[in-house]
């Protein structure tokens, strides 16, 4: 073999390397991408599972404040109902299971007394992290007087 | 130069061009924002307002035994502004009305938002007649984490009007950041 086509297989040989070593790197870019999509996108589902529990709450006739065939009070959950509704939970367990899945809802109240009421708790028998997510809400109590209005908030975490 | 290193140079360069592309790539597709990390910061914002306003202050801080909501409060405080040249109605704590409110509200967004690690701005303005310039009736006050200005991307509870009889219109706003 003469020395013009030894140099010219030794390029050749070096192109190919540095092509393996491009697809090498492309891989390896493209798996570690794929690994941070798919938490990101396990993480977007959990959230949206969250907001959906949330939403469901907030709408739920056995929380909402509500008088009569008015119009029900935005963002406002009724205490009065609330106490009452663990029985409720318990005893239609399948029925609410459907609506919230694997989920705890807490009420919290932060003004004027601080108090914390756990309202569902339905946890999987397996989990690995569980996301807190957060709503303002009114807390209406009648059995505290007319139209009082306690400021808290609504806890609702669900697991994955 | 020999034709053999020009094209390593070359391949060099595609290489630099081609790991450039990627790591922006990378970039742009993490930073995206939630859309529903932001669908919650804009519920937190419309929500808290109307929450706030609605609470009803604790039995014996009133003078008078009176019990009025936070939306009372605010009103009292547009009714008697500014609170350097006269008295308010309300007296809770000792305190003018506007100073009451400004307090409370803070505390209790502190106790929700700020807990969060949300930053948040709160601002009451006062339109006593349309057309005229709005009076800040508080001081804007920002959480424990920090504020929202405008140059930061947030999310505003929009304005929230509280007619009065006498005062004018009262119009409160949000403001919730991360």
């Amino acid at each position: 073999m003469n020395k013009k086509s030894q140099i010219h297989l030794s390029e050749t040989v070096a192109i190919i390397f540095i092509f393996f070593i491009l697809i090498l790197f492309a891989a390896i870019f493209y798996f570690n991408f794929q690994k941070v999509a798919f938490k990101e996108k396990q993480k977007e589902l959990v959230e949206a599972r969250a907001i959906d529990v949330i939403t469901k709450s907030l709408f739920l006739p056995e929380f909402l404040c509500s008088k009569g065939e008015a119009e029900p009070e935005s963002n406002c959950l009724d205490m009065m109902k609330v106490r009452n509704s663990a029985k409720i939970f318990e005893r239609y367990n399948q029925t609410y299971f459907e609506i919230f899945s694997y989920a705890t809802i807490t009420i919290n109240q932060t003004y004027p007394e601080h108090f914390k009421m756990i309202v569902y708790d339905q946890k999987p028998p397996v989990w690995e992290q569980k996301k807190p997510t957060f709503f303002v809400v009114s807390l209406k109590d009648e059995a505290q007087g007319k139209d009082f209005y306690g400021f808290g908030h609504l806890i609702v975490e669900v697991y994955s | 130069m020999r034709k053999g290193q020009m094209e390593i140079i070359g391949l060099v360069v595609i290489v630099i061009l081609i790991t450039l592309g990627m790591l922006f790539l990378a970039k742009f597709a993490l930073n995206t924002k939630q859309a529903n990390t932001l669908l919650l910061r804009k519920g937190l914002a419309s929500s808290s307002v109307p929450a706030l306003l609605k609470t009803t202050v604790d039995a014996g801080i009133c003078e008078g035994g009176a019990v009025p909501q936070l939306q009372d409060i605010l009103e009292d405080c547009a009714r008697n502004y500014p609170p350097e040249l006269s008295r308010s109605v309300l007296s809770c704590e000792g305190k003018h009305s506007c100073d009451f409110f400004r307090d409370t509200a803070q505390k209790l967004l502190d106790s929700t938002l700020g807990s969060w690690r949300k930053k948040y701005e709160f601002r009451s303005h006062l339109i006593r007649t349309p057309g005229i310039e709005p009076i800040a009736l508080l001081d804007p006050f920002v959480g424990s984490e920090g504020g929202c200005p405008s140059t930061k991307p947030r999310d505003s509870s929009g304005a929230f009007p509280l007619p009065t009889p006498d005062a004018g219109l009262i119009q409160s706003v949000l403001f919730v950041c991360d």
